[in-house]
């Protein structure tokens, strides 16, 4: 009879057990959907400072910036496997192409100059329309667009998955495995990773007074007293704002040949207030990044400084007045590595 | 472990639904997890402070403190973020899907986006302000100094302009801006008037100043909007629903919370009064585990009959350990002495009445056979089928030594070990209840011990307790086996005497004589401690047969006649009745009288004729008759068994023969009688004389008879006393020439072996037989056989008793060779038999009148 009743005390017990088991599961669970990164994308510093240097070491998950590489050097992103990402944004090339227009997986031009893919973690807004908020949402547009990559996330994902290598790579930080959020992390974080500190610039904001010397200082208060800074400010000097190309003078009307692309964020908005407005772009290895402006029209540095001077400042820019300001452009390279970066003599050679 | 299952179903059901439902309040109790409330919270609160940051950056941006859009940027994008995430909240049901909440969201997301349009807006106008507000100035001053000193008129103009343009940086209402739109026009109108090399100046100066007027318009507004101050935060509605929400989902917890403690709390009230209810059972328990260590043996078995528990009493009664008897059957304890059928019969009872008590002889572990008391009782479960069986047993032996004791004190003397009254009395009972059966008397005799009393008072009780255990040890030693000797009390005794004769006197002799033994023996000197004592004792007899009277009745008479013996002198014997009394004194006389007669010469032999077929005399025999001076003619019937108690009969018998031997001798002479056979009774205690043989060789020697006339009658019971012997004797004196008869053939016990194993001559029929040949066709057939048998073994047959012509025809048809009978003649004195022998006519004539008198 007593035997009975332990049979029971035990059979409620497992019970009870297997319940609590399951509530606790529950709740952990429950918590687990709460957490997420609260930090901000950019940590402002020096708030009183137009520019501040570039971080040495942003902390990123190493592995994924590995794997991101490998994504962002492989062809097969691309319908016909000839077009990675490295094609336009190639890092030995200052992350751009170096052309007027990229040329993509059809052969046939792209419509506007590349932006370089170094430092593109601080822009606020990717794409010269700003049409992307983040470098996640960036990926998309080059693989679809058949002028560039020309492939679906479909075509890609059964590429990698394909690959043996990728499903281990991907096993071993990502539980989803691949997938298009994966796929994209990772590249978004290689991509975060290509920051270039420690220009001379950067090396003199951080107060190292010899960094420049007087001609390339005298360029910086130009730079500043010309006006140039109020655009082209914060850590990135520009990325942050959009602005009417063409503030003080019409450009386009000088130019001619109007382009949708020319039209700028007015593609996105549909609002007149917006037409011909663009990013203002980074000046960050500027450079190395020729030829300038979204329709890379200017070809020299000088160039895009005599245009800018004109149509934004309203000012013609004396010859001095222009090489010291582009003495102090030079100033903005980077390291990329622990080596400054440079170009290649070849130039704008495509893979 | 199904069955389990199956019988506790309903309960196993009702606790997991119990369980089940418990579970449910729990997980609905659950408050909201503090720690998700408190991210939502905090989403909401930081949605708010980065609304107001925005709203500070951008004024400092404005004012100049911030000279670059990285902060505000990141506040922006945060904003963004957050409002993804509190849509991410809602999506994960941290907020309640209404379409109220819904409609929030899309609210809040569109806020989020229109203030995201304003910072753009912002941004870019205050770049292009600030430049043009550090360009225009510097530019102002180129075109002053190009233009003349004097002329002011220009100079103020321009001047104007300047002042005009940033006075727009603090008010940019339409009133300023109507003078500085002014200020340009006028100062377009005139550039024509101006000098070639300040137009171009000129123009970037106008320039800026419309700059400053298009991007200024608006500004003011444009940094009230982004200012938080006096607005509605982004999500403050929101907000509310959302706490609304929680509060409503915490009421519902803490709802639930109280369902659970109220389940909690009526569980814990249960569980209280099921402890109670368990200590109770305990209680019950403890009883009945007291009850099953009784002293009692109890055994419970399962409904297949194998021994589930024992208690400590089983094991000390029948030497088995619980391990022992555990798992066998009661088969265990059978002691073999009860038929299967009794067992049987037991488990029937059972099975039917649920109960059976009774005795039952078990057996211990060492084989050791007791008796116990046996009440085995069936246990039912619910449906009334049996599942248990339990079984008490005592050990009764004891009981059983007690009731022996008690049947021993009930009926017998403490003392002497006697019977007791009681036990007499019972016994008094069952032989009248037999006496029914058969009329032989039974004797009751009181004997009381004369003077007991005195050596009581003398030598006190302990010695008196001696006397009486002496007095009881010689009682038994003087009775027969089937009598009883009883102490009724004090010096008190009784004896019982049963199977004595039938014939009243013959009984009172019996019982007289016993008396007398009884009497001697008592009589003898006891040795009582170290001293001798003489006591004697006075006997009270009474006769009964059956129901004559009752028991009380004939103790009443015994008593009586022993108050008569005490009268008497003590130390005596008297018969209750009186004539009982007179007739045993003269039978005393008789006895007296029958030892003189032999020297008296009062014996007379009487002869009866025995004929045969023929109606010729064959033989006679002699009969032995007494003359008493005073009673005159005395039956054999009446003195013989006197004579042979009293072994006068030797001597009487011996009388017998020489006088018939001396007869045979004088008839020698006499033809008609010298033929004869004369036969003579020989009695058991005659015959069985060492020196018997030897006295009728000397009888016959001394008379000198022929022994061929000589017939010996033995009567079987004579010769079956040591049949040996007999045959031995009888050899002998065959060869001597004296022949031998057996008297009363068919009515003693010999079997006819040993009938052909004596040398007998003759077989007398008894006349029992004879008497009833008429009417009893039974004895009929016995005649006829006896003289079948008789004929066939070549033995001589006489009957006896042949009273009428008929059964003398019938004797003859039957091949009967000879007759003795009244029909031929009764037995006559020396005298008549002379007459009638010796005078052939008379012997016809009174076989005619004898035919015709029957």
């Amino acid at each position: 009879m007593v035997k009975r009743s332990y049979w029971l005390v035990l059979a409620l017990s497992g019970l009870a057990l297997c319940g609590a088991a399951y509530v606790f599961w529950y709740t952990a669970l429950a918590h687990n959907g709460a957490k997420e990164d609260a930090g901000l994308a950019v940590k402002p510093g020096a708030v009183d400072e137009p520019v501040t240097p570039i971080p040495l070491d942003l902390k990123l998950d190493k592995r994924k910036v590995a794997l991101g590489r490998q994504l962002f050097h492989d062809p097969r992103l691309s319908s016909g496997n000839k077009i990675s990402c490295a094609h336009c944004h190639n890092l030995a090339t200052g992350g751009v192409d170096g052309l007027m227009h990229p040329i993509g997986t059809s052969n046939a031009d792209g419509e506007i100059d590349t932006p370089t893919v170094f430092n593109s973690g601080f822009n606020f807004r990717l794409f010269w329309d700003g049409r992307a908020a983040t470098l996640e949402d960036q990926i998309d547009f080059p693989m679809n667009n058949p002028c560039e990559m020309g492939s679906t996330w479909d075509e890609v994902i059964a590429k990698l998955r394909s690959d043996n290598a990728y499903r281990r790579d991907f096993a071993d930080i990502y539980k989803e495995n691949i997938n298009p959020q994966t796929v994209r992390d990772a590249i978004a974080t290689f991509e975060r990773s290509l920051t270039t500190p420690n220009s001379k610039f950067d090396r003199y904001l951080r107060g190292d007074k010899h960094a420049l010397n007087s001609s390339e200082l005298a360029g910086y208060d130009l730079f500043k007293s010309l006006g140039c800074i109020s655009c082209h400010q914060g850590m990135n000097m520009g990325g942050n704002m959009y602005e009417k190309l063409g503030l003080v003078d019409d450009y386009f009307r000088n130019r001619g040949n109007l382009h949708k692309v020319d039209l700028g964020r007015y593609n996105l908005t549909k609002d007149e207030d917006d037409r011909f407005e663009f990013r203002v772009p980074s000046l960050r290895n500027v450079a190395l990044t020729a030829p300038y402006l979204h329709d890379a029209s200017a070809s020299t540095l000088d160039a895009a400084v005599i245009i800018m001077g004109k149509y934004q400042l309203g000012m013609d820019l004396r010859e001095e007045e222009v090489a010291k300001v582009v003495k102090f452009l030079n100033t903005l390279t980077g390291e990329y590595d622990g080596k400054l970066l440079s170009i290649h003599p070849q130039g704008g050679a495509h893979r | 472990m199904i069955r389990f299952i199956k019988t506790n179903k309903w309960e196993l059901i009702l606790s997991c639904a119990g369980a089940a439902f418990l579970m449910f309040l729990f997980v609905k109790a659950r408050p909201v997890d503090p720690d998700t409330h408190n991210l939502v919270q905090s989403d909401f609160r930081e949605l708010q402070t980065r609304e107001a940051e925005l709203g500070e950056a951008v004024l400092q941006i404005h004012y100049r403190l911030i000279s670059n859009y990285d902060t505000v940027v990141a506040v922006m994008q945060r904003i963004q973020r957050l409002g993804a995430r509190l849509s991410q909240h809602h999506q994960n049901g941290l907020l309640p899907d209404t379409p109220e909440v819904r409609q929030e969201l899309i609210w809040m997301q569109q806020n989020i986006e229109i203030k995201q349009e304003e910072l753009e807006q912002f941004k870019s106008n205050n770049s292009v302000i600030k430049n043009s507000f550090l360009s225009l100035p510097r530019r102002i001053n180129i075109i002053l100094a190009l233009l003349p000193e004097n002329d002011m008129l220009r100079r103020e103009q321009f001047t104007f302009l300047l002042r005009d343009a940033l006075m727009i940086n603090v008010d940019s209402g339409n009133r300023i801006r109507g003078i500085l739109e002014h200020d340009i026009s006028k100062i377009e109108q005139a550039i024509p008037g101006l000098p070639d090399r300040a137009r171009d100046s000129v123009r970037i100066a106008l320039r800026h100043a419309k700059l400053i007027l298009e991007h200024g318009n608006g500004m003011t507004e444009l940094l009230l909007r982004l200012s938080p101050i006096g607005k509605k935060d982004i999500g403050a509605d929101l907000e509310q629903i959302y706490l609304n929400y929680y509060q409503a989902q915490q009421r519902t917890a803490f709802g639930y919370q109280l369902l659970l403690f109220l389940a909690a709390m009526l569980m814990l009230g249960y569980a209280v009064y099921a402890y109670y209810r368990i200590v109770e059972r305990g209680q019950e328990l403890r009883i009945a585990a007291t009850a099953f260590e009784t002293q009692e043996g109890i055994l419970i078995t399962g409904f297949d009959k194998r021994i589930l528990r024992v208690n400590r009493a089983f094991t000390r009664l029948t030497g088995y350990t619980p391990d022992e008897a555990i798992g066998q059957t009661p088969d265990l304890l059978t002691s073999g002495r009860h038929e299967r059928k009794f067992y049987h019969d037991m488990w029937e009872t059972i099975s039917r009445d649920k109960y059976w008590q009774g005795e039952v002889w078990s057996r211990r572990k060492n084989g050791e056979i007791y008796p116990i008391w046996l009440t085995t009782t069936a246990v039912t479960d619910a449906t009334g089928k049996m599942t248990h069986y339990v079984s008490v047993f005592t050990d009764i032996t004891l009981r059983k030594q007690a009731e022996e004791q008690i049947h021993q004190l009930a009926f017998y003397d403490p003392l002497t070990k006697l019977p007791n009254r009681r036990l007499l009395i019972d016994r008094l009972h069952h032989t009248m209840a037999s006496g029914t059966r058969s009329i032989a008397h039974s004797a009751l005799l009181f004997i009381d011990l004369d003077n007991f009393k005195t050596l009581n008072d003398t030598k006190g009780h302990d010695v008196g307790d001696l006397l009486l255990i002496e007095a009881a040890q010689r009682l038994q030693a003087s009775v027969r086996g089937g009598d009883t000797v009883a102490r009724l009390g004090g010096d008190e005794f009784v004896v019982m005497m049963v199977n004595l004769s039938e014939e009243v006197d013959q009984a009172a002799a019996q019982a007289k004589a016993i008396g007398e033994k009884i009497r001697q023996s008592l009589g003898h000197p006891y040795r009582l401690r170290n001293f001798e004592y003489h006591s004697s004792c006075s006997i009270g007899v009474s006769l009964f047969r059956a129901h004559d009277v009752s028991v009380d009745d004939l103790l009443k008479r015994a008593d009586t006649a022993m108050y008569e013996a005490k009268t008497a002198g003590r130390n005596t014997l008297r018969f209750f009745d009186p004539a009982m009394q007179s007739v045993l004194e003269a039978r005393v006389k008789l006895e007296a009288d029958l030892r003189h007669a032999l020297s008296h010469q009062q014996f007379d032999l009487y002869y009866q004729i025995q004929v045969n077929a023929a109606n010729h005399s064959i033989g006679a025999e002699a009969l032995l008759r007494w003359m008493h001076p005073v009673q005159g003619l005395v039956l054999p019937t009446e003195f013989i068994p006197m004579a042979e108690e009293t072994g006068l009969i030797v001597a009487i018998g011996r009388w017998v023969l020489e006088t018939t031997c001396a007869q045979i001798k004088e008839w020698e002479t006499n033809p008609l009688a010298c033929e004869l056979q004369i036969a003579v009774n020989v009695s058991a205690l005659q015959f069985h004389q060492p020196d018997f043989v030897e006295q009728v060789r000397e009888i016959l020697k001394k008379t000198g008879a022929d022994p061929t006339r000589l017939k010996l009658e033995l009567t079987e019971s004579v010769v079956l006393d040591n049949i040996n012997d007999a045959i031995d004797k009888m050899h002998e004196l065959k060869k001597a020439g004296v022949r031998f008869s057996m008297d009363d053939f068919g009515t003693g016990y010999s079997s006819l072996a040993y009938l052909t194993q004596l040398p007998l001559d003759q077989l007398k029929i008894d006349q029992s037989f004879v008497r009833n040949i008429g009417t009893k066709p039974t004895d009929a057939v016995i005649v006829q056989t006896i003289i079948g048998m008789a004929n066939s073994l070549g033995i001589d047959v006489i009957a006896e008793g042949v009273e009428t012509e008929a059964q003398r025809v019938f004797l003859g048809h039957a091949g009967c060779g000879a007759y003795q009978g009244y029909l031929f003649g009764n037995p006559l004195s020396l005298e008549e038999f002379g007459n009638v022998v010796l005078n052939v006519n008379f012997l016809r004539s009174r076989i005619a009148s004898t035919i015709g008198l029957h």
